[in-house]
C-alpha cells in the first residue's frame, strides 16, 4: 500500500515542517519522525488541510511526499532528495553545527 | 575600490525599507506567494531545500576587509556561521529567516554592500576577472565598466520582469578569466587600430540544458557607447525573447532561433533609433567611477624576486609559490590566492573565522582588499614579494595554505543535493570524494592545471559543461548517478565538453576521475594540457580505460 | 470605488473598453489594436475621444501615424511577470513621442507601478482584488533612480 506524509517550509522562518494530525487537530512539526503518515485517502484530505494552511499563510508549498510506513507509524523516505531534506546536508559545516 | 555616494546610500536604505514592508505584506497576507516569490528573488531571496537561502551580491568580486568581516558577523548571527561563494563571484547564506532578511539586508547595507538582483529575470551581478587592475596581460581594468553596468542595470524600469535571468561577464585581459562565451552577454575589453577602448560584444551564451557558446555580434563598440549598447540588446530581448517556455526562455534561444547577424542587426536597428548621446559614458563620468579603481600605493621595492631563495629551502613553500602565487603588473608584488579547497573543504565554503583571518591578512598584506573567483576562491591581489613568506606561514596556520589551485582538486561545485531545491544529486561529496583521492600534493603538481566542475542537476551552476572534467549528478529512479564530460573550456577557444558513456553511480565516479587522470599521465607530450589532449586522441580513449571491467555496474 | 490610479490619487474613470467587435459603447472608448486598424476611420470620425488598446506581441509603431488622434494607449499586463509593457511605454514616449494617458492594464500591482510610473505610464488600473489606498504608497518607495528618467516627461506623469 502507498503511504504519504505531507511536508512544506514554514512562511515565516523557511524551517522544512510536517504535517501531524491527531484526531480533528493538527500541527506542524519540524521533526520529521512525528510526522503523520497516511494512506492516499488521508493524503488527500491532509493536503487539503495543508494548502488552507498555506492561503493562511503559515507554510509555503506543501505536498505529499512518498514514504514506506513501517507498520508502527514511523516511516522511510524513498528518495535521496527527500532524505537529505528531512536529515540537512550530509557533508561539511552544517554538520558541525 | 569603490565606495557608495549620496545616491548610492540612500537607494539601498530605501530598497532595505522596501524589501521589509514587502516581508510585512507577505507575511500578513496581503501579498500571496505567488506575488512574493518574484519580489524577494530580485532580493536574493530563495527558498531552498531546508530554509531560506539568501545570495548576497559581490560587485565585480571585490571585498574590502570590513566588508568580509561584515559578512562573517551576519554568519554568526543570523546564519549557521558559514556561508558559501558561488561560480559569480556572491555569497551564499544558507540559512536565513523570512523574518530577518530585512535585517540582514540592513546589515549589509551599513558596509555598502546588498542582494539586489542576485536572483529573478533580471540582470544578475556583473561579473569579472578576479585578477581585474592586477594581471601583467590587461589591456583595460574592467571594474570601472562593471560598475557603471551595476548602476545601470540596479532597478531598471524596463528590465525588472525579462523572460529570463541575465548575466552579464566582463574582461579586461588577453586570458579570459571571467567565461564571458557562457554569459548572455560577454564583454571583452580590445583597442582599436587607433588605440581607443571598446568592446567585442558577445551575445548568447550560456550553459544550463542547452549549452551554447557566445556568438560575436560587434567586433568594436566604442566604450562610450557601452550602455546604449547594452541597453539595445536588453530592449530586443525583453520584446521578443521567449515567455511560454522557461526553458527556451533565455537570451541565447532567440539567438540561435533568429541567428546570430540577424540578432545583431536587430540590436543595431534599436540603438542606431535610440538618444545614443543621451546614453553615452562621458569621460567625466568613467573618471569618477574610475578614481575608485586607482591602484593601492605600492611602496617601490628593491627585490624583483626575494621568494625565490626561501624556496629553494623549502619545498613546501615553493610548491605554494608554484600554485597559488601569480604575477602582479606591479614587478615586486603578487597575487595570492587561497584555495577554499582540499582537505575535504566544501569547493567555496567558509566558515566566520575563516573570513575574520582572511579579512585580518588582506589588512595587513594586501591593503585590505580581497577578491572572490570564479572557481570559488579568494585572492589577496596586491601583495609584496617580500611579503610571501610572511603570509604564507599565516596561511599555513588557519588551514588556508592548501597549494592546490588549478589542479584537480581545485573543483569548482555547486551546493546541489545538499541545500538546493532544484538538484537532482549531490556534488559536494562527490568533491570530496575526488578531494581524498588526489591527496598526494606531490602528485597534484605533477598533474599541473586540470579543472574539474560538478553540477548537482542540469542547470548547471557548477559549470560542467566547461570543465577539464565535468561531472553532471542526475536523478535515475530516486538514486543519483553522474555523467562525465571531457574537454570542456570556458577560456579562449571556449568548448562544451563530450560525454563520455553512460552514468556512474557515487561511488564509482572518483574512480572514473582517477583513469581519465592516468590517461592524461600516460599519453600527453610534454606540455600539453588535458584539453589538448582530449581534442588529440577524442574521448574514445579514455572511454575504453574508464568504462572497461566496468560494464557491468555502469547504470 | 475607483481603481484608477492617476497623479497620485484614485480617480473616477471616464473610459470604457470595447470588445474587438459588436456596438460599441458612448462616450471616450478604448478599443483593440486590431478593431482600430480595421474600422479606423469610422473610430477617428465618431464623438468621444479614443484609446487603443495594444497586447505585449503588439509593435506601438503600429500607431506611429496615429498617435496624435489618440488620447490614450492601454498597455497589458497579462502577468505581472510579463515586462514586455515596459518596452512598449518608453517606446511610445520615447520613440514615438506619444503625449496622452498611458494606461496600465491587467495584472497590475502595487509593487511594480513605480518601475511602470519610471517607464512612461501615468495612468494605472489595479487588480480588482488589490487595496487602491495601499498600492498609492508604492510612488514614494524610492526617492532616487540610477536611470535618466523618461523624456520627453509625459504631461500629468507621477
Amino acid at each position: 500500500m502507498e503511504h504519504y506524509v505531507i511536508s512544506a517550509n514554514s512562511l515565516r522562518s523557511g524551517a522544512v515542517v510536517w504535517l501531524r494530525v491527531v484526531g480533528d487537530a493538527f500541527g506542524w512539526t519540524e521533526a520529521a519522525a512525528t510526522a503523520s503518515v497516511g494512506d492516499a485517502a488521508q493524503r488527500d484530505a491532509w493536503l487539503a488541510i495543508a494548502e488552507a494552511e498555506a492561503r493562511q499563510n503559515r507554510v509555503v508549498a506543501p505536498y505529499a511526499v512518498d514514504v514506506v510506513a513501517d507498520g508502527a507509524g514511523g516511516f522511510t523516505h524513498t528518495s535521496t532528495r527527500e532524505s537529505v531534506r528531512a536529515g540537512g546536508p550530509t557533508v561539511g559545516n552544517a554538520l558541525a553545527r | 575600490m569603490y565606495r557608495y555616494d549620496q545616491l548610492d546610500r540612500t537607494f539601498v536604505a530605501e530598497r532595505v525599507r522596501q524589501f521589509r514592508d514587502q516581508v510585512a505584506r507577505r507575511l500578513d497576507g496581503r501579498l500571496t506567494e505567488d506575488e512574493f516569490k518574484p519580489l524577494r528573488l530580485q532580493n536574493g531571496l530563495y527558498l531552498q531545500l531546508h530554509a531560506y537561502m539568501l545570495r548576497v551580491a559581490i560587485p565585480y568580486g571585490v571585498l574590502s576587509s570590513r566588508q568580509l568581516r561584515a559578512l562573517a558577523a551576519i554568519a554568526r548571527t543570523y546564519d549557521k556561521g558559514y556561508g558559501h561563494y558561488t561560480t559569480r563571484q556572491n555569497i551564499q547564506f544558507n540559512w536565513i529567516r523570512l523574518d530577518q532578511a530585512a535585517d540582514v539586508l540592513a546589515a549589509l547595507a551599513e558596509v555598502e554592500m546588498h542582494a539586489i538582483q542576485t536572483s529573478g529575470n533580471c540582470v544578475r551581478n556583473v561579473t569579472t576577472d578576479h585578477l581585474a587592475g592586477i594581471a601583467p596581460d590587461e589591456i583595460a581594468d574592467p571594474r570601472p565598466y562593471c560598475e557603471l553596468l551595476r548602476q545601470w542595470s540596479t532597478l531598471h524600469p524596463e528590465f525588472s520582469f525579462l523572460p529570463r535571468k541575465f548575466k552579464i561577464a566582463v574582461t579586461g585581459a588577453e586570458a579570459d578569466r571571467a567565461a564571458i562565451a557562457v554569459h548572455d552577454i560577454g564583454l571583452r575589453l580590445v583597442l582599436d587600430a587607433a588605440g581607443a577602448v571598446g568592446f567585442e560584444v558577445l551575445v548568447g551564451g550560456g550553459l544550463g540544458r542547452t549549452p551554447i557558446l557566445g556568438s560575436v555580434i560587434r567586433r568594436f563598440l566604442p566604450a562610450s557607447d557601452l550602455l546604449g549598447y547594452v541597453e539595445a540588446i536588453l530592449r530586443v530581448y525583453n520584446r521578443y525573447g521567449r515567455r511560454d517556455n522557461i526553458y527556451k526562455a533565455r537570451i541565447k534561444i532567440l539567438v540561435k532561433a533568429l541567428g546570430a547577424e540577424a540578432f545583431g542587426r536587430a540590436v543595431e536597428a534599436e540603438w542606431q533609433a535610440m538618444d545614443r548621446d543621451g546614453m553615452a559614458i562621458d569621460a567625466g563620468m568613467l573618471d569618477r567611477v574610475a578614481t575608485h579603481f586607482a591602484p593601492p600605493a605600492y611602496a617601490e621595492l628593491a627585490d624583483a624576486a626575494p621568494e625565490r631563495a626561501q624556496a629553494m629551502r623549502e619545498p613546501a613553500f615553493a610548491r605554494w609559490l608554484a600554485r597559488n602565487v601569480l604575477p602582479h603588473r606591479v614587478p615586486c608584488y603578487r597575487a595570492v590566492m587561497i584555495a577554499l579547497k582540499g582537505g575535504g573543504a566544501v569547493p567555496g565554503d567558509a566558515t566566520a573565522e575563516t573570513m575574520e583571518r582572511v579579512a585580518d591578512l588582506a589588512e595587513l598584506f594586501s591593503f585590505g582588499e580581497i577578491r572572490v573567483t570564479h572557481t570559488q576562491n579568494l585572492v589577496l591581489g596586491h601583495v609584496a614579494a617580500h611579503d610571501l613568506a610572511a603570509l604564507w606561514h599565516a596561511l599555513r596556520v588557519a588551514g588556508l595554505a592548501n597549494p592546490v589551485v588549478g589542479t584537480v582538486t581545485d573543483i569548482i561545485a555547486c551546493p546541489g543535493l545538499d541545500y538546493c531545491a532544484l538538484a537532482t544529486a549531490r556534488a559536494i561529496p562527490i568533491a570530496q570524494a575526488i578531494d581524498a583521492a588526489f591527496a598526494d600534493v606531490a602528485e597534484l603538481h605533477d598533474i599541473g592545471d586540470l579543472r574539474i566542475n560538478i553540477s548537482g542537476c542540469i542547470n548547471s551552476c557548477g559549470h560542467h559543461h566547461v570543465g577539464d572534467i565535468g561531472i553532471l549528478g542526475v536523478d535515475k529512479r530516486g538514486q543519483e548517478v553522474y555523467q562525465l564530460t571531457l574537454g570542456g573550456s570556458s577560456a579562449d577557444e571556449a568548448s562544451l565538453g563530450t560525454i563520455l558513456g553512460p552514468s556512474l553511480p557515487p561511488d564509482q565516479v572518483a574512480g572514473a576521475v582517477r583513469r581519465v587522470v592516468d590517461v592524461y599521465m600516460e599519453r600527453r607530450e610534454p606540455g600539453e594540457s588535458f584539453l589538448a589532449l582530449v581534442r588529440r586522441l577524442g574521448v574514445d580513449a579514455f572511454k575504453a580505460r574508464v568504462y572497461g571491467g566496468l560494464e557491468a555496474h555502469a547504470a | 470605488m475607483s481603481r484608477l490610479i492617476k497623479n497620485l490619487a484614485l480617480v473616477a474613470d471616464p473610459w470604457r473598453e470595447a470588445a474587438a467587435e459588436g456596438p460599441l459603447p458612448d462616450g471616450d472608448v478604448i478599443v483593440p489594436l486590431a478593431r482600430f486598424t480595421a474600422e479606423r476611420e469610422a473610430l477617428l470620425a465618431r464623438e468621444g475621444r479614443l484609446g487603443v488598446r495594444l497586447s505585449p506581441d503588439d509593435d506601438p509603431a503600429a500607431l506611429a501615424g496615429d498617435l496624435g488622434h489618440l488620447d490614450l494607449v492601454a498597455l497589458a499586463f497579462p502577468r505581472f511577470t510579463d515586462g514586455r509593457a515596459y518596452s512598449q511605454a518608453r517606446l511610445l514616449r520615447e520613440r514615438l513621442g506619444f503625449a496622452g494617458e498611458l494606461r496600465a492594464v491587467g495584472d497590475v500591482l502595487r509593487d511594480q507601478l513605480l518601475l511602470m510610473a519610471r517607464c512612461g505610464f501615468d495612468a494605472f488600473e489595479l487588480r480588482a482584488d488589490k487595496d487602491p489606498d495601499d498600492a498609492l504608497g508604492a510612488f514614494a518607495d524610492y526617492s532616487v533612480a540610477y536611470q535618466a528618467p523618461v523624456s520627453p516627461a509625459p504631461g500629468g506623469r507621477v
